[in-house]
């Protein structure tokens, strides 16, 4: 298991807890992240700062090197800042599409036990629910070695839905299985939970359009959110 | 016989055009009446032309036009005016608002520029005062015809002038009386807002250089003179917000310089741009003849200079600031452009 999913200083160990409407969520303010680098101090982001509620849905926009993935492992609380601060009031996914964390030597079944442990789900509820949505069947008994990348992609997205966060981070969006199995994440994700935060980082426009109600859009470390969609679309068609 | 003449869209070419028209038909009777702009034009109408003799205006004739008539080296007369009161007058007669009316002014006078400096130009000025048998007598000189006081008499009785006005009266009597659009000399900006006619003021300066045949040297393109990209109708006046996809983020002035080789200045300075972005500063003359992409600083002024080519003094001149990256952030005040004759073509920057 990875430094992700046992990350304990801000995870609750006790079932997730529903937010509600009225209080502030995930709040970041003027945060920052440098890297040291041979040539010296590296700025990803610089002076980041944005809220989002309950159910509200945020897209990150950005070109390759923006400080996407940046920002999401901060979020997610992979990584500190280098100053700034990060609040988070309600239960917050592992980034999606995120299929490292699993335990390889250890079976499906095992990691999905571990970590429902880990969130303070019920284990064999966990079970059922993965099962039922993997659509894995007997190959859940073996080794997490064994499985393709789809596999664990549809591993971690069955236990994902099944620990069911109050805010979902999704990076880069999930391309798990056929047509019909994409559908069916989607299903789960946008339409039965809308009512979950989440912070989505696409390039699919259509998604974005569809779904969020603001876009963070990022250029050089630098970040301005929208709640004009097409603005903030327009500017990341040209970046 | 040629009659050739030319001159801007001003009250006192239309009074003079007016009274000149009518001496050529009393002395020579059998004249056509031609307005060409284009060579083209020209040529057409000359070959459908019905009498031998023919009267020839332009008030903003292209390159290829002006070529032939100083090749020709006839004789022509110009009608010249103060930049300012042409540019008064088109405002009023033709409701145009002012910086187009700026603009076709100096369409008109750069394009005949070279006319003016012609010597076998007869270049009459509203600030000479004539009265109509000195203006008369002036054209008929000019054209090697002899004018009567008896002649000068019919071509008052056949415009209706014979009984305001008599051949001591001034031209400019006869332009104020007649053209309801025209005003006193030096007054032609009265009614435009004060600060526009500082502008205009401004822009029209060196166009005395040009009115005079000499070589213009300098000239300040002002901000106002620029359009801002996101309001194309509205004259730049206010900083510009970066914030918003890759776009032209202003351009203009769509002014007219003579032939040659020249140096433009444009000062910009630039705010709250910390996520950086990369400009295109272009020159456009019927194409683009210079062309200079850079990275903008953070904040700070910064100086860009581009030498470009003019090939068509009719053609107008735009430079455009090109926005190539989105932006999330960033303000750009343009604050002057200013343009120099220059010897030779290259294009160079400095950051201040």
């Amino acid at each position: 298991m990875t430094d992700l999913l046992v990350q304990t200083g801000d995870r609750p160990a006790r079932p997730p807890r529903r937010a509600t409407a009225a209080e502030p969520c995930i709040r970041l303010d003027r945060v920052v992240k440098e890297y040291h680098t041979p040539i010296g101090a590296r700025r990803v982001l610089d002076g980041i700062s944005f809220e989002i509620n309950h159910g509200e849905k945020i897209a990150v926009l950005g070109r390759n090197g923006a400080g996407k993935s940046t920002l999401v492992k901060l979020i997610g609380g992979v990584e500190p800042p280098t100053s700034g601060t990060i609040t988070r009031g309600m239960s917050m996914s592992w980034p999606i599409a995120f299929a490292g964390g699993f335990d390889a030597n250890m079976s499906g079944l095992d990691n999905i036990r571990f970590i429902a442990r880990l969130y303070g789900v019920d284990p064999d509820d966990a079970v059922a629910r993965v099962d039922d949505f993997a659509e894995l069947g007997r190959l859940l008994n073996l080794p997490v070695k064994t499985y393709s990348s789809g596999m664990r992609s549809r591993l971690m997205f069955g236990l994902i839905l099944a620990v069911d966060f109050d805010c979902f981070l999704v990076d880069e969006m999930i391309s798990v299985g056929d047509q019909r199995f994409q559908r069916k994440c989607y299903e789960e994700l946008f339409v039965k939970r809308s009512d979950r935060a989440m912070i989505l980082v696409s390039h699919d426009l259509h998604i974005i359009r569809d779904y969020c109600n603001q876009a963070l859009v990022l250029k050089n470390g630098r970040g301005r959110v929208f709640d004009d969609l097409e603005l903030a679309l327009r500017i990341y068609d040209t970046l | 016989m040629l009659i050739t003449t030319f001159g801007p869209p001003s009250g006192y070419t239309q009074c003079a055009l007016y009274l000149m028209r009518l001496l050529t038909d009393e002395l020579l009777r059998d004249v056509d009446y031609l307005v060409a702009g284009e060579l083209a034009q020209l040529r057409e109408a000359w070959s459908a032309r019905r009498q031998p003799h023919v009267f020839f205006f332009a008030d903003c004739p292209e390159r290829a036009l002006v070529d032939v008539f100083l090749k020709l080296q006839a004789p022509s007369v110009i009608f010249l005016e103060d930049a300012n009161d042409v540019t008064g007058y088109i405002v009023r007669e033709r409701g145009m608002a002012w910086p187009w009316a700026l603009r076709l002014t100096h369409q008109c006078l750069v394009s005949i520029g070279d006319l003016i400096a012609n010597e076998n130009a007869l270049v009459l000025r509203r600030e000479y005062e004539l009265t109509l048998r000195e203006f008369f007598r002036a054209i008929a000189l000019q054209f090697q015809m002899d004018a009567s006081d008896a002649q000068m008499q019919a071509v008052l009785a056949k415009g209706g002038l014979a009984g305001d006005f008599t051949l001591d009266t001034p031209l400019e009597t006869v332009l104020m009386a007649r053209w309801p659009h025209a005003r006193p000399a030096s007054r032609g900006l009265d009614g435009v807002e004060k600060s526009d006619a500082r502008i205009i003021t401004a822009v029209n300066a060196p166009l005395k250089a040009v009115m005079a045949g000499r070589a213009v040297e300098r000239l300040l393109w002002p901000q106002e003179m620029f359009i801002a990209g996101d309001q194309p109708n509205e004259i730049l006046l206010n900083s510009i917000e970066m914030l918003g996809g890759a776009r032209c983020l202003c351009y203009g002035p769509f002014l007219h310089l003579p032939v040659g080789q020249w140096e433009v200045g444009l000062e910009m300075e630039v705010r709250e741009n910390l996520s950086g972005n990369r400009f295109d500063i272009d020159v456009f003359h019927g194409e683009v003849v210079a062309l200079e992409s850079f990275d903008i600083p953070a904040a700070g002024r910064f100086h860009v200079r581009a030498h470009f080519p003019i090939h068509d003094p009719r053609e107008p001149v735009q430079v455009r600031i090109i926005m190539r990256e989105g932006a999330i952030e960033g303000v750009l005040d343009v604050k002057s452009a200013v343009v120099r004759a220059a010897p030779q073509a290259s294009v160079s920057r400095a950051y201040g």
